[in-house]
């Protein structure tokens, strides 16, 4: 049975990470390129990795995904479908990061959650439209993830430090 | 930001420009094409890519002088006052087309794989 602050602390991420989620998509891209997003919501699943360990995150991750799309009519959608490869890839990714390079602060492991996050999208983009030619967008997508990772990582560092209440960490 | 941490940026930064690289040095060919070349609006000769090969044709205007290398054909020379088609330069991929209108000449390759232009969805 779960402390019931896991699953209030689990609850906060998700609402949280869906408001982002939300957000994002309400305000103008800075970035003019197509498919290229500042990825705020990842900010949380990052923070849950390290406050809650791997496998909330990943619910707390699938969870925004569903709810958000659910919440902007886009659920089951085509970028629903990459949305959700793109999220949990990024989660594990982002986790085994964190596991074997533990020297690197949030910023390291948000910029690789960021690459593996547009790989994951470009592999379903190009599955279901049937155009492998998409990933020549590789290159484009894999620098631009890179200030995404930044600005990410950036935040997540600061909100660790900051809230101390959901800093008490599973993982370091 | 750790010194690990500039090392996955610096690492992110060069795999990105390697691929960039490699997509411009690795072009993806294409297998089985065919250049349909149509003169007048009649069929001339349909010939595959698949060789090297340099031979002239008499189009409308004037003498056509049409260059073919393994996967690619051009119009190498031609007298034709704006030289359009020449302009074009090699083709290689199905769907393209070279034109000379003076000539009424028309190149087109003929592929299986279906090379769509964009995608809306």
């Amino acid at each position: 049975m779960m402390k019931s602050r896991t699953i209030t602390l689990a609850g906060i991420f998700t609402a949280i990470a869906i408001i982002l989620h939300l957000l994002e998509a309400g305000i103008p891209n800075p970035f003019p390129i197509p498919g290229v997003k500042l990825g705020l919501a990842n900010i949380v699943g990052l923070w849950a990795i390290y406050t809650l360990g791997l496998p909330l995150a990943l619910v707390i991750v699938i969870l925004r995904v569903c709810l958000g799309t659910l919440l902007s009519g886009s659920f089951l959608s085509f970028g629903f479908f990459m949305g959700l490869a793109g999220a949990v890839t990024s989660t594990l990714i982002m986790a085994a990061v964190i596991k074997f390079l533990p020297h690197s602060s949030a910023i390291g492991v948000s910029v690789l959650g960021a690459v593996s996050h547009n790989i994951a999208q470009l592999a379903v983009a190009a599955v279901f439209l049937n155009q492998p030619g998409i990933f020549y967008y590789l290159p484009i997508l894999l620098f631009s993830a890179i200030p995404a990772g930044i600005l990410t990582g950036i935040f997540t560092n600061i909100l660790r430090k900051r809230v101390p209440a959901m800093a008490k960490t599973k993982v370091n | 930001m750790s010194k690990q941490d500039r090392n996955i940026i610096l690492f992110v930064l060069l795999a990105t420009l390697l691929i960039a690289l490699g997509f411009r040095l690795f072009p993806s060919e294409e297998d089985n094409l065919q250049a349909q070349i149509t003169l007048q609006g009649n069929l001339f000769t349909t010939i595959p890519l698949d060789h090297q090969e340099f031979f002239t044709i008499d189009g409308v205007y004037g003498p056509v002088e049409i260059e073919i290398e393994p996967g690619k054909i051009r119009v190498a020379h031609v007298t034709c006052p704006d030289q359009i088609c020449r302009k074009t330069g090699w083709i290689s991929r199905s769907g393209q087309v070279i034109v000379c209108i003076p000539n009424q000449l028309v190149i087109q390759l003929i592929g299986p794989k279906e090379n769509l232009d964009a995608i809306v969805y």
